[in-house]
Order: C-alpha cells, then sequence, then structure tokens
C-alpha cells in the first residue's frame, strides 16, 4: 500500500480507536499495530495532526506518579468518522466486486 | 541506548529546528518509552525500534507542511465566504492604514535622524562644553536613535501583519492593468 494512502487510513483507524474509550499514546499504538504495522513514531504526527484539526482533545492524568497524556475524540472527530464509515460501506462494495 | 539518553539526543535534534513544539514531543516520547517498560517491554529494543531522532523529526516536520496547509484552506474557505465588497472596503482601509502608518513612521523617522545629526553636529562644531552639555547631547542623540529604531519597528510590524493582504492587492492590481493593457 503506498504510504498516501496509508496516511489517510491511520488517521481513521485512530478515530476508531478512539470511538468507544480515550486512550493514550502506547494502547492506541499497539491497537492500529493489530492491524497495520506502524513503527511508533509514526503516530506522533498523526495524533497532533488530528488534534490541530480539533478531531481530538487531550487531557491529562496522573499514572504511577507520572504525567500521562489522554486523547478524546470530539464531536468533529466522530462526524468525520461517521463520513468515512459510509465511504467505506461503498469501497467495501467495490472490493468484493473485485475480490469475487 | 536507555530513555534519558534518547530524549537527550531528542532534544539536541529538535532544537536545531525552532519551529517544532520541543516539550511537547519530548513529553510524548517519555511517556511511551516509560508506558512500555511498565508494560514489560525492553527499554533498549523499544528504543531502538523508535528509529533513529532525525528521521522522527523529519517526519514531523513533514507533517507541519501538511498543518500549514490546512490552515491556509481553512483561511481561503473564509475568503471565499467574504462577499468582494467586503473585501475591497478591508483593503481600502489597508491602504489607508498603509499610508497613514507610513507617513507617520516616517516623520518620526526624519525627526530622529536630526536630533541624532544635530546633537553630533554640535558637539563638534560649537565649540567646548562642560559635562553636563556633553551628557546632555549624548542623550539627545540616544532620544534621536531610539525614534529611528521605533519607527523602522513600527513599519516592520505593519509589513508583517499586513503582508498577505498587500501582497494580494498588488497582484490584484498588476492584473487590472494588465487586463486594461489588452
Amino acid at each position: 500500500m503506498d504510504s498516501q494512502q496509508k496516511k489517510g487510513l491511520l488517521e481513521l483507524m485512530v478515530l476508531a480507536s478512539l470511538k468507544y474509550e480515550d486512550s493514550y499514546g502506547y494502547i492506541i499504538n499497539q491497537n492500529i499495530n493489530d492491524v497495520m504495522e506502524i513503527s511508533e513514531s509514526t503516530l506522533y504526527p498523526i495524533l497532533r495532526r488530528l488534534e490541530k484539526q480539533y478531531m481530538l482533545e487531550t487531557y491529562q492524568t496522573i499514572y504511577n506518579s507520572r504525567v500521562r497524556k489522554y486523547y478524546r475524540i470530539t464531536k468533529e472527530g466522530l462526524k468525520k468518522l461517521k463520513l468515512s464509515e459510509d465511504d467505506f460501506r461503498e469501497v467495501k462494495k467495490i472490493y468484493d466486486f473485485i475480490l469475487r | 541506548m536507555k530513555r534519558k539518553e534518547f530524549l537527550r539526543e531528542l532534544k539536541e535534534e529538535l532544537r536545531k529546528r525552532r519551529d517544532i513544539e520541543t516539550e511537547e514531543v519530548l513529553f510524548y516520547y517519555d511517556e511511551l518509552i516509560q508506558d512500555a517498560v511498565d508494560n514489560g517491554e525492553n527499554e533498549e529494543i523499544f528504543i531502538i525500534n523508535l528509529g533513529n531522532v532525525r528521521e522522527i523529526v523529519r517526519r514531523i516536520e513533514d507533517d507541519k507542511e501538511f498543518v500549514a496547509e490546512v490552515k491556509k484552506t481553512n483561511k481561503n474557505l473564509l475568503n471565499d465566504a467574504f462577499s468582494i465588497t467586503v473585501k475591497l472596503i478591508g483593503y481600502a482601509i489597508i491602504i489607508l492604514a498603509a499610508i497613514v502608518l507610513g507617513s507617520a513612521a516616517f516623520s518620526i523617522f526624519v525627526s530622529g535622524i536630526s536630533v541624532v545629526f544635530a546633537s553630533i553636529v554640535r558637539m563638534l562644531f560649537a565649540g567646548p562644553l562642560d559635562l553636563y552639555g556633553y551628557l546632555a547631547l549624548l542623550g539627545l542623540a540616544l532620544i534621536g536613535i531610539s525614534l529611528v529604531v521605533f519607527s523602522v519597528a513600527v513599519v516592520k510590524w505593519f509589513l508583517d501583519k499586513a503582508k498577505p493582504s498587500l501582497l494580494t492587492i498588488f497582484r490584484n492590481t498588476k492584473e487590472f492593468l494588465n487586463r486594461k493593457g489588452k
């Protein structure tokens, strides 16, 4: 898969991984790695980009007497996710046709 | 390589690029490594897998351009939403501001220069003065210099703020004149 395509998909994967619960860097990375192999340093620019686009917001909690940054999906992010889900259903039909 | 050492290298690499939020990046990687270790991963192997710091910084930098692009397109959308009339009024105000500010800054600049010049001339050619006389002239010259610096700073500040608009005005005017010429 080419890298541009991967980048776009990664954004959606991050949003999807936060759809039901807030999470933090390490765990988001692990969740995504179950499906698509990425290096840890791939994630940071994506998280930051989503935050700048107001798709994610962050807050900090204390864990083991150190600060941990949690990411939460915003309304904007959920909207984007919903749109792409519709797209994917359409694309899935096409792929199903090709792979039949 | 251990966490502290990795973070130090990363910090050094980040320091070369002033436009990246150093603390934020360091915080992210610090947290990531500690979480990995808490989760039972081997610290050194995890850090090797992060890749070298130059690559990490390069990726962030590549993405910065994207962020800037997003901002720009948002701004363009906003611009399109404005009617042409509003834009023209806005441009007229900017041009007016440029003229007023420019002439004010210019006169402050000139008076600054002349104050400096006058005090130098007085010092050199008007015969011996007592200490207080020299001090007063020195003070006067310093006031002149600060006026000059102030006026230049004002003009620079205005140009920085209004640069995009001024460029647009300039381009539109040129296009308009070209069209007329044909």
